[in-house]
């Protein structure tokens, strides 16, 4: 199990070294940062932007850049923005906190709502109200996501009026006691959450269906029912906690897209999550933010599937990663 | 036989003919259009139109009729799934193929590729590489292409490692055929169907990451229409215009639905474990 864990760990190694690589060989192929960042401003001259170039080591082959990225994010440091010159690593654990708490309130919503439609789903499966189930959800996982989130803004937040469309804390908040800030946090937090959980909604539910089906088929179930048992007892004292299993693994469908989507939902609804700061920074030809966000991305995804598998391991004895 | 499984199932049925009506709406845009997608028309009674009998899905702020840059829209958005799908098919069939017929340390390498690229943020890394090189259709096409065959590969190779020591493939390999011949002409055919029903569902995916590219501007730009960026205008009208954000998502909904539609309606027909 151990070796197990440190194995998935190391595939960090290339995917850091992939990251940093394309990163660097992409900006290089769309120009010089200083001259974007300075552009024709007469102002600026040659030898500051030469200054610029130097104090990040724009100026050092790609190679040499390469390796010294590297060598510094041993010690977890991610270099400087070139935009206002703080650490990056700073950057992103500021705005860290708010996406965690973004997309961890999502997968509690998501697992929520998704389970109990996959388990009654499954109970009344082939019924009018499966079939009704499964184009809804179809429905809801061929939506764009950012045209839900508008939708949202449009009828919830301008129609109606009832939910803010825009920011996480907004500065008066300071002035509140703590039981009213929070729940003008929670407030706010109803329609990203709303809109990042749809899409992964059908996934999980099906997943869930799909499982307690397989389930409700083994004979152990037959032999629940021969007895006489209640139809309940049968379904969530015998059947549930199987099918409810392998729904442990599917963070690693969840994850991704979670990740992915949180690029767009926080440019959106003004959420000062990572997913901003690296879309601003992408914007903004910020070289080692840009490379920053994308390793941090890539790590807390991986963190995500590993903790997954070794929960599934922990929950079901069956299962052995030692091969 | 398997035509008629595919024909009685309501649901293929249905997605493949919005399938098709978009692809004719697309390929008969000219004749559509009942105004020019490009024409201007900055008076005030034209701008911010809603839908009327002239202007069937309203006007846009610039005075352009919706339903002619939306039937226009739809050749940029079709066109780009199929090609990125297109690309990812290429290499996923042969990164695929690669692994599971040749094995050892071939396998392991393209395995451990599969791995890591799942984890990769992908629509990050699109997104950055559409920014730095500068938004352009055919960009847009490669970048979806080259980050989204890792499914493809892993059905592929699970195929190959299935047949490859199956009796036919024994008896090709005696009469003296080519490692390519055997792979593509003898065990390529037999993963047919579970390629197909990747592919269809790999089309609702891009066309997905397509339309999420072009709204953020970093898609298909301006004045080409596209469903993604009409969107993308109509934002700032949000609170009036709703007609600008409306139309293009139920044209993106029903097309990526339909697509996920006959994908899943194929797995069901094609999948003999499932028949009673």
């Amino acid at each position: 199990m151990l070796s197990y864990i440190i194995r998935r760990f190391l595939l960090i190694i290339p995917m850091l070294i992939g990251i940093s690589l394309i990163t660097l060989a992409i900006m290089h192929l769309s120009g010089d940062p200083a001259s974007i960042k300075y552009g024709l401003n007469p102002e600026i001259a040659e030898s500051a932007r030469q200054q610029f170039r130097e104090h990040y080591n724009l100026d050092k082959p790609i190679l040499t850049q390469f390796l010294m990225w590297l060598r510094r994010i041993v010690f977890l440091d991610f270099g400087n923005s070139l935009i206002d010159d703080r650490p990056v690593i700073e950057k992103i654990g500021e705005r860290l906190p708010a996406t965690l708490l973004l997309g961890g309130i999502s997968i509690l919503v998501i697992y929520i709502i998704a389970i109990p439609i996959g388990i009654s789903s499954a109970v009344k499966a082939n019924t009018p109200y499966d079939r009704i189930m499964t184009v809804a959800l179809f429905i809801g996982y061929s939506t764009p996501t950012f045209w839900f989130a508008l939708l949202l803004i449009m009828f919830f937040g301008i129609h109606l009026g009832w939910f803010p469309i825009s920011g996480m804390r907004p500065w008066y908040v300071e002035y509140y006691p703590f039981f009213a800030s929070f729940k003008d946090l929670a407030w706010r937090l109803v329609l990203p959450v709303a809109a990042t959980s749809l899409v992964s909604l059908a996934g999980i539910s099906r997943y869930m269906r799909s499982s307690m089906l397989e389930v409700l088929r083994q004979d152990y179930i037959r032999t629940a029912r021969a007895k006489g048992l209640k139809e309940s007892r049968v379904l969530y004292k015998h059947a549930l906690k199987n099918a409810l299993l392998p729904i442990i693994t599917i963070a690693s469908m969840i994850l991704p897209s979670l990740i992915g989507g949180s690029f767009i939902i926080e440019t959106i609804f003004g959420w000062p999550g990572m997913g901003r700061l690296g879309f601003e920074a992408i914007m903004n030809y910020d070289l080692y933010t840009v490379m920053g966000v994308g390793v941090i991305s890539a790590f807390l995804t991986l963190l995500g599937l590993v903790l997954a598998d070794i929960m599934y391991a922990i929950v079901d004895p069956r299962i052995r990663y030692d091969a | 036989m398997m035509l008629k499984d595919v024909l009685a199932n309501k649901q293929i049925v249905f997605g493949a003919l919005v399938i098709i009506f978009m692809f004719c709406a697309a390929i008969l845009a000219p004749l559509l259009a009942r105004c020019d997608p490009y024409q201007l028309n900055l008076s005030a009674d034209e701008r911010l139109q809603p839908p009327s009998r002239e202007h069937w899905f309203g006007t846009d702020d610039l005075g352009r009729d919706l339903f002619s840059r939306m039937v226009y829209g739809a050749r940029i958005s079709l066109s780009v799934g199929f090609i990125a799908v297109a690309i990812a098919l290429v290499i996923g069939i042969t990164l695929g193929a690669l692994a599971g017929y040749h094995g050892r340390w071939v396998d392991n390498l393209i395995m451990r590729l599969v791995e890591i690229m799942m984890c990769f943020p992908r629509f990050y890394l699109i997104l950055m590489i559409i920014a730095f090189l500068g938004p352009s259709i055919v960009y847009i096409m490669v970048v979806i292409g080259v980050t989204s065959w890792t499914g493809l590969t892993r059905l592929v190779r699970a195929q190959f490692l299935s047949l490859r020591e199956r009796e036919f493939v024994i008896a090709a390999k005696a009469l003296g055929a080519s490692d390519f011949r055997i792979a593509f002409r003898h065990i390529l055919p037999n993963a047919f169907a579970s390629v197909l029903v990747s592919i269809t569902l790999s089309l609702g995916g891009a066309i997905l990451i397509e339309s999420s590219l072009s709204f953020l501007g970093l898609g298909v730009q301006i004045p080409t229409p596209s469903w993604g960026n009409i969107m993308s205008a109509g934002r700032f009208y949000i609170d009036s215009a709703w007609w600008l954000t409306l139309f293009p998502g139920i044209a993106i909904l029903i097309t990526v639905l339909s697509f996920y539609l006959v994908g899943d309606g194929l797995r069901a027909a094609l999948d003999p474990r499932l028949k009673r």
